[in-house]
């Protein structure tokens, strides 16, 4: 891998096994080496599980409740 | 307690067992109302997806034909009956979405997902000393949820439906009516612009 910028555009890609072997072993070689890539890598594939955790939301009661009103109210017109 | 399988529920709820229906409303109604809010900013609009979503199940529970759905999911990997309600959702979510034709010109400047050039090579720094295992704190749960506002809506989408919701890149890539390169190539910029945004709210705090 020649630069930082190269590995970095790849990670998606890295990660989702979508590389072909020779460029994934270039990449997996540029990551031992490269304590900053492999620091990028760490933090980009923890995003989803930190971004799910922090957007996680629960329906609020009453809207909950209304909801349940709604649906037994049309559920009985079928 | 033994939890009961989506497939079971199915099966009740279509039997005319309104009860079943009521459990499948339960199990869902915090995620199909979490993605709705997410896509849409608004919980009243979200509220309003969720009633449209769930009358839809009710409505079309029968032609529901799953894969293999028995399980309960995870919030990484929803089971065949979680995808389906979330696509309706998800679908529900964009429809609305597209009528609003809303001008961003007076929103907040937008996350730049552009992340080429140098600015990609001066986003390495590390997000965290571990951001594996990186404490969700309120102060990262605002910065987190500020970062995904301010993401453009081309990016967002397909960043909340994978990243967010779990879908895989063909549904996303359906739902949205992108192609699955698209798709994927949307996907990473969103998460660099997510990374990066995260990084400066580290920096923020150490400065």
């Amino acid at each position: 891998m020649s630069t930082c910028q190269a590995c970095v555009e790849l990670l998606r890609e890295y990660l989702d096994g979508e590389l072909d072997f020779g460029t994934h072993e270039e990449l997996s070689g540029h990551l031992k080496k490269c304590s900053t890539c492999d620091e990028f890598l760490k933090s980009y594939s923890a995003m989803p599980k930190l971004c799910r955790e922090a957007l996680a939301e629960q329906m609020p009661q009453d809207l909950a409740h209304n909801l349940r009103a709604f649906l037994r109210a049309r559920a009985q017109k079928f | 307690m033994a939890v009961v399988g989506d497939s079971e529920l199915v099966e009740q709820a279509t039997q005319g067992r309104f009860e079943a229906f009521e459990a499948l409303v339960e199990r869902y109604q915090h995620r199909v109302y979490g993605l709705a809010k997410r896509l849409l900013r608004d919980e009243h609009e979200a509220a309003d997806v969720a009633q449209e979503t769930f009358l839809a199940v009710w409505q079309h529970l029968d032609e529901y034909r799953p894969p293999e759905a028995n399980g309960v999911g995870t919030d990484a990997s929803p089971t065949p009956l979680q995808a389906w309600i979330l696509t309706i959702a998800a679908n529900a979510s964009l429809g609305r979405l597209r009528k609003r034709k809303v001008r961003q010109t007076h929103e907040a400047p937008r996350l730049r997902a552009e992340a080429k050039g140098e600015s990609l090579v001066e986003a390495v720094p590390d997000l965290a000393p571990s951001a594996e295992t990186t404490v969700l704190t309120e102060e990262l749960r605002r910065a987190i949820e500020s970062a995904a506002q301010s993401l453009s809506a081309e990016f967002r989408e397909v960043f909340l439906l994978r990243d967010i919701e779990g879908f895989s890149y063909e549904d996303v890539a359906q739902t949205t009516g992108l192609t699955l390169a698209n798709v994927k190539t949307r996907l990473h910029r969103a998460r660099l612009a997510m990374r990066a945004a995260l990084v400066n709210f580290y920096e923020e705090k150490v400065a």
